[in-house]
């Protein structure tokens, strides 16, 4: 038994460091890294859940205006920090259950949670999270039984 | 010892008959025979348990209606059945009530039985919304797999109340124990029963669950705030619309909005996407160049080729097919 509770205590640590560290993969695969740094995220995917497609549909390649959508993290000794987002050409602002900070956010990674989370230090609320390691947002629009996801990767610019 | 290439066949086939013939059995799914729109029908459903394998858990049943209907609101549902096994005994349960198990989880999928329902076996072919219904009894079962039990024979009644509209939709029940889910062969049990057709009358409207329409939607329920597919199908059975064969299809779409007025946009380039279909992402707002708080009331559209000059329309609306959002 106690072999079987110290394998599941292993999954468990792993999951939670895999999580952490495909936050920070592109920073940390960058040798100049010192702990301090600014990355910039871009759209991937756009899914969109309702009752029958319950696994997502991407709907990304339908509008270009999702494209011009970033966030952006500054890292500070190593921790996330703060946050930005730039909502680009995207034509709704107000949706995603909070207002979109105008200028950038204190934020922190709170792994006491599952999904991980990016908070606002203020308020505590969620702005993103690491979901299967991806950093994503959920929200929804206008329908109770639809709704969205962004997806997140790095922007190589 | 190995099989080779007949042996395999016969294995496999073996297998196929005992997962096919093991367990639980729809001896029967009654439906009222002329069903009336807003009032109350019961449908009936005899489930037949072999107890020639081990199993546990509840007894559930799904069953698939529309969406307007909502059943969840008026559901009632008891069985009876006689000789179950549960806890090392046989006894009879007379009138047992089913609870709603909607959000129950389903254990293969880990999602709420109605989410798994839509998710595994979709909407049976209806074009309009519906939704399954899913029932659990209270009373545990447990069959030992001894093969010395009698058969047990429950009997379902399921009562619920119409809506006010003339209906024709598809339906199926599909039954498991809470344990096994949607695990099928060797290790669980799960049936879904033939489908067939129900028709309400004597309401209003005349909503055909059970043809393809012309314009339809994805996702099926949406509101005019959200992203939308616009999908158009060029040719239904014996009936072509004047678009049909066409390489290029434009989607045409006027918006109403709540303070009485129009905008109109035109000639949206839509995607081909098989021989006859045709579809359009768009998000509303964005279409029609409306700020984000702008409240649209109505959408219709209408489709057409690159010059104008073939067109498919509603010929029963002046303004075109009438794209509905949900209530909420």
């Amino acid at each position: 038994m106690k072999i079987r509770i110290i394998a599941l205590l292993s999954l468990v640590a792993v999951a939670v460091s895999s999580c952490y560290s495909v936050g920070l993969q592109d920073l940390t695969s960058d040798p100049d890294y010192d702990g301090n740094k600014t990355s910039t995220f871009r759209i991937f995917k756009v899914l969109q859940f309702d009752d029958v497609n319950v696994s997502g549909i991407d709907i990304l390649p339908y509008f270009d205006f999702f494209n011009t959508f970033r966030l952006t993290l500054t890292y500070k000794d190593g921790k996330i920090s703060s946050m930005s987002m730039d909502n680009g050409d995207v034509p709704f602002s107000r949706k995603y259950g909070f207002e979109i900070p105008s200028q950038t956010v204190d934020v922190y990674f709170d792994n006491t949670v599952h999904p991980n989370a990016i908070r606002r230090t203020d308020t505590k609320e969620i702005l993103a999270t690491f979901n299967k390691g991806v950093l994503v947002m959920n929200f929804k629009l206008d329908c109770a039984t639809v709704s969205y996801r962004y997806m997140f990767t790095g922007v190589t610019e | 010892m190995t099989l080779k290439g007949k042996g395999k066949t016969v294995a496999a086939l073996a297998g196929m008959a005992m997962v096919l013939f093991s367990c639980i059995t729809f001896n029967s799914v009654v439906w009222p025979s002329n069903p009336k729109a807003n009032s109350e029908i019961e449908v009936k459903v005899q489930v037949q348990l072999v107890p020639e394998t081990e199993r546990s858990g509840h007894f559930v049943l799904a069953m698939l209606v529309p969406k307007s209907w909502k059943v969840s609101e008026s559901i009632q549902a008891v069985y009876s059945a006689k000789n179950l096994q549960t806890g090392g005994k046989l006894v009879d349960i007379t009138d047992e009530a089913m609870v709603l198990a909607n959000d129950y989880t389903e254990p293969t999928t880990t999602m709420p039985y109605n989410t798994a329902m839509l998710s595994q076996y979709g909407v049976l072919g209806n074009t309009g919304p519906v939704e399954w219904v899913v029932l659990r009894g209270t009373t545990k079962v447990d069959t030992d797999g001894s093969g010395v039990h009698p058969t047990t024979t429950a009997d379902v009644s399921i009562k619920l109340r119409t809506g006010n509209n003339n209906i024709k939709f598809f339906t199926a029940v599909a039954t498991c124990l809470s344990d096994n889910g949607f695990n099928t062969g060797n290790d669980g049990e799960f049936l879904i029963s033939d489908t067939q057709v129900v028709q309400v009358t004597g309401g209003s409207g005349n909503d055909d669950f059970t043809v393809l329409h012309f314009v339809s939607t994805t996702p099926q329920t949406f509101r005019y705030g959200d992203f939308v597919s616009i999908e158009f199908v060029s040719k239904i059975g014996d009936t072509e619309t004047p678009l049909y064969g066409e390489e290029k299809v434009y989607l045409n779409a006027v918006a109403t909005l709540d303070d009485g007025s129009d905008r109109t946009v035109k000639n949206v380039l839509m995607t081909k996407s098989g021989d006859i279909h045709y579809f359009r992402y768009i998000f509303p707002k964005q279409l029609f160049g409306l700020e984000e708080d702008a409240v649209i009331t109505d959408l219709h559209v209408w489709f057409t080729n690159a010059d104008g000059s073939k067109v498919a329309t509603d010929s029963a609306n002046p303004k075109g097919f009438l794209v509905s959002q949900a209530a909420e």
